[in-house]
């Protein structure tokens, strides 16, 4: 069975190589400047620091200092760094930090929008890859002569679902890596990493929405025996889910912590640190004496990972019900 | 060899049209004593017909005593079928197409021709018969 | 019941239709079936019951005394209508995926067919005409050396070259084997020819079922005078259809016995006769149960 599923779909696998290929090419091809530049700030050194601070100084709001510093071509040494009165080194420091980081991703403004389109290739996966499995066979009468060689249905069911599954996996790891590399420092200068691009397109939970759109192509395929229904199936379920989950669920994975920035320091302008990446899901203020703070309602960035597994799980967990689904309805299909 | 075939549009069953054949081709002289038939599987794929149908043809042959099937080794003929020498037939059959020639040039159209031989034929072998 | 296909009150039933109603019937091994009935007479039905495709609603069939589907599949070949193959596949690779997916499957015998039947080997079956595109699905289903051979409609939509080379092909494959084989038409010409038994489907009911001799023998048809009501005739079992004309009735009946009645002509039938005789709707019948008006 298993040169029958390879010779079956071996273009199909080809072209997903050549797709990869290309992927590659346009990430290696536009992630090693964007990478160089990224180092050239020095912003792999200084972020980590600079990311801890809750506030900051806004550096831009102070009389006489500096803009942010333009970015040096390599072997020029760095002037001497200009100083604020009353702001210690490491906080001036973390303040140029953060201005260097919001130049870097005021240049990459276009990256999110390439996110927003790759958003759509799971589902594409669930199209192209899930939605003819069954029903091509079934649209052009193959079944009749697949299913009734010595081979139960149950075999070629979980051998093609399985194989199929393993091969988009594998194909999903190699994109996943190649795409995290390449949108980390965009994702690292955002201190976006929980919004709704930037969460979906790095990471795990790529696997899950593969698996899952899969799945559901492969059942819908299954039910309908044909394949563009199947496909229209696959694009309302795979959208619909998402949105579900992603707008009503995704809050709840873990109790939010509210935080209070400190009171302002009035005798110069300070701002709140975006770039730490948390997940602020509401704002207040309050006021004490003749200053200000802010409280606010996060999920703070250590929950990152601990979000992306329980969603990938959630798709995953969703993908094998949809595959036990769909064997279940291919062994008892009528003809 | 002979060559088989069955009319599905003749009233006469598949199986006593290959039973005619083979005695048609004795009496032709183009299957002689010690010829082997071709085996059932052959001709019911030469013909497309029901090797049960070939089966029955040769058993049929086989009780009119022409044939003799030898287990392991096939159909074979065993008898042929009293007839004229060809020298004989080329004879008669060099006579018979002076006549017809004869009744082609007195106007006869080959159903006028056919009529005289069948009723001659008739009339000729019940005055034997009835003998 | 003993045969190779035996069913007992074999019933499919689907959201409107009826496809097949308390069939009960018992097919010989060996036997060569031809299965008739026009589109919709559930022919295809039933033999997707005995493959396993699809599951009763009622009753039960019985494949090779087993279960159809998975257990007996090993030894049941069959082509479905229209002979499918993949598109892209050459005829090696269909044998190769024949071998992969059979426990017992004779690959060279398989290939030294194709040969013989001058098929190419190596070009994809879409490139090959519907009559070698036949010959490869009938290839396939004989490699498995089945002990039943189930077809439905092959020679459908063949060209009558293509007809006579499927059916030669067939027999050949069959003359050595003890195989039983069912193939399901809705032309009876085609098969008269290479099948010993009729079975006729109307309706998703078994009209008849027998050897093709017993069916010719016990079949005559009658003309005799007009009748006030249904006659009853000694040696007659059923009236199977029935005609009025102005000075006389026909009938095709299935006889139990010698008719000696003086009133009625005997004549004898050929099998499509019989056929025509089962699948025409009762109208005949009805009319012999009226009244004959001022007669």
């Amino acid at each position: 069975m298993t040169w029958l599923m390879w010779r079956q779909h071996r273009k199909q696998l080809l072209f997903a190589v050549a797709a990869l290929v290309v992927f590659g090419a346009f990430f290696v091809g536009t992630g090693r400047p964007m990478h160089d530049r990224f180092e050239r700030a020095g912003l792999p050194g200084c972020l980590p620091a600079a990311r801890e601070a809750p506030v900051v100084v806004d550096l831009g709001a102070q009389p006489g200092t500096p803009g942010p510093e333009p970015t040096l071509p390599e072997g020029v040494d760095k002037p001497p760094e200009p100083t604020v009165p009353g702001v210690d080194a490491a906080a001036l420091a973390d303040a140029r930090c953060v201005q260097q980081a919001r130049a870097f991703y005021g240049d990459y403004q276009t990256v999110p929008f390439v996110g927003l389109l790759l958003l759509v290739l799971p589902m594409l996966a669930g199209m192209f890859w899930g939605a003819p499995l069954v029903a091509r066979e079934l649209e052009a009468g193959t079944h009749r002569l697949v299913w009734t060689q010595g081979t139960s249905r149950l075999r070629w069911a979980t051998t093609k679902f399985g194989l199929v599954t393993l091969a988009v996996l594998v194909l999903t790891a190699v994109y996943a890596a190649m795409l995290t590399w390449w949108i980390m420092p965009v994702i690292d200068t955002s201190g976006q990493r929980f919004s709704y691009i930037f969460f979906d397109i790095h990471g795990i939970v790529v696997f899950g929405y593969v698996v899952f759109a899969l799945a559901l192509g492969i059942l819908a395929g299954a039910v309908t025996g044909r394949l563009l229904p199947a496909m229209s199936a696959t694009v309302v379920g795979f959208i619909g889910v998402r949105l579900l989950v992603m707008l009503a669920a995704r809050d709840h994975y873990m109790p939010t912590e509210t935080r209070r920035t400190p009171n302002l320091d009035t005798s110069f302008a300070t701002m709140r640190n975006d770039l730490n990446g948390d997940w602020i899901v509401a704002t207040g203020a309050g006021f004490e004496g003749n200053s200000g703070y802010e409280v606010l309602t996060i999920h703070p960035i250590r929950q990152f990972w601990t979000f992306q597994a329980i969603e990938t799980a959630i798709f995953v967990t969703l993908a094998l019900g949809l595959l036990i689904g769909a064997t279940y309805w291919t062994r008892r299909r009528i003809s | 060899m002979i060559g088989f075939h069955v009319s599905s549009a003749s009233a006469v069953p598949a199986y006593m049209q290959l039973v005619e054949q083979v005695r048609r081709a004795l009496r032709l002289g183009r299957l002689e004593p010690g010829d082997r038939l071709p085996t059932v599987r052959e001709v019911a794929a030469e013909v497309a017909v029901n090797p049960n149908t070939v089966l029955k043809a040769y058993r049929e042959l086989e009780h009119e005593g022409l044939v003799e099937g030898r287990p392991g080794q096939g159909t074979y003929v065993v008898r042929s079928l009293s007839g004229p020498s060809p020298q004989t037939l080329d004879r008669l059959r060099a006579s018979l197409e002076s006549w017809v020639d004869k009744a082609r040039a007195d106007g006869l159209e080959p159903e006028h021709i056919r009529a005289v031989v069948d009723s001659t034929l008739g009339s000729l072998f019940d005055v034997e018969e009835s003998a | 019941m003993n045969g190779a296909l035996v069913a007992d009150g074999l019933t499919k039933r689907y959201r409107k239709t009826v496809a097949l109603d308390r069939c009960s019937f018992a097919i010989p091994e060996r036997s060569i079936v031809a299965l008739v009935g026009p589109n919709g007479a559930g022919k295809s039905t039933l033999l997707h019951c005995a493959t396993g495709l699809v599951r009763p609603t009622e009753g039960t069939l019985t494949v090779l005394g087993g279960q159809p589907g998975d257990p007996t599949l090993p030894r049941v070949g069959f082509v479905a209508q229209d002979a499918p193959l993949y598109r892209d596949f050459t005829a090696d690779e269909l044998l190769k995926m024949g071998g992969k997916l059979n426990r017992e499957f004779d690959l060279p015998f398989a290939r030294a067919r194709l040969v013989d039947v001058g098929i190419p080997l190596d070009r994809p079956t879409d490139r090959l005409s519907g009559g070698q595109r036949a010959q490869v699905a009938l290839c396939l289903a004989l490699a498995k050396r089945p002990r039943l051979l189930l077809l439905d409609e092959p020679l459908a939509s063949l060209d009558p070259l293509a007809r006579r080379e499927f059916l030669s092909a067939l027999m050949d494959g069959v003359a050595e084997e003890h195989m039983t084989v069912v193939l399901s038409s809705h032309l009876l010409t085609d098969l008269e020819r290479v099948c010993d038994h009729l079975m006729v489907l109307r309706s998703g009911q078994v009209q008849t079922l027998g050897a093709t001799d017993e069916l010719l023998a016990k079949h005559k048809r009658l003309i005799g005078p007009p009748q006030p009501r249904r006659p009853k005739i000694t040696g007659v079992e059923q009236i199977v259809s029935a005609a009025r004309a102005e000075r006389q009735i026909e009938l095709l009946v299935r006889t139990n016995g010698d008719i000696l009645d003086p009133a009625w002509d005997q004549y004898d039938v050929s099998l499509e006769d019989v056929v025509l005789a089962y699948l025409e709707p009762r109208a005949g019948e009805a009319l012999l149960d009226l009244e004959v008006a001022g007669a």
